[in-house]
């Protein structure tokens, strides 16, 4: 499925989220609320019917995977509680 | 009989670090899913994916090695049988719930204070209306 993908090199973690399940609404309101994190980028990739969040970090020291992994789990919660 | 291997809908990938389960979406809609999964969300890391109207998969990785990914994948089955169950016996229960909160609300009405005549409110047979406070000289 590779829905997280890291990259420790340039200290990015990648999300793909299918939008038949998740709403754009609430991944960008997820996305607000990982600013403190780091720098966050979005893009819908209409094609595949995806969005992909790009997640980089301030703090080197943190698990890519765990921080990418964890806005699935947020994400998940703004859907089921909305 | 179905062989035990072929109704399996679980899969674990080689190190065993994840599982992914199949969910068929005519038997569990998406509420049920979002239920289901955001019921480990403590656990496990949730991510769904598929097709909507085929297969639904549903990738869980345990959050800590405690936790292992195929008895994960299990309890998410129990779960979705536990929503699906849950939201049937809502359906089936609906009208009378409507029923009886309509009673709780029509019966439950609250008295018209303001058109009493005898204007018990201000009565202090008790002496307690007096402010507790001591008085400033």
């Amino acid at each position: 499925m590779d829905s997280v993908q890291t990259d420790q090199d340039e200290n990015i973690v990648k999300v793909k989220l299918n939008l038949d399940f998740y709403s754009v609404e609430d991944v960008l309101a997820a996305t607000k609320d990982f600013f403190d994190l780091g720098q966050i980028n979005m893009a819908v990739d209409d094609k595949n019917n995806n969005v992909i969040i790009t997640i980089s970090p301030k703090d080197k020291a943190d698990r890519l995977e765990t921080i990418g992994y964890e806005f699935c789990n947020y994400v998940l919660g703004m859907t089921k509680n909305r | 009989m179905t062989d035990k291997a072929t109704m399996s809908n679980i899969e674990l990938n080689n190190d065993k670090s994840h599982a992914l389960v199949s969910v068929n979406p005519q038997i569990y809609d998406k509420e049920i899913i979002y239920s289901a999964a955001y019921a480990m969300i403590d656990r496990a890391y949730i991510v769904i994916d598929g097709d909507p109207e085929k297969k639904v998969l549903v990738e869980i990785r345990p959050k800590d090695s405690s936790n292992d990914a195929g008895q994960l994948a299990l309890e998410f089955n129990e779960e979705l049988i536990n929503y699906a169950v849950y939201k049937s016996q809502a359906r089936q229960n609906k009208d009378l719930r409507k029923a009886i909160i309509n009673l709780a609300f029509t019966t439950n009405s609250v008295p018209d204070t303001c058109s009493d005549d005898n204007d018990t409110y201000i009565d202090d047979p008790e002496g307690i209306a007096k402010p507790w406070t001591p008085q400033e000289k």
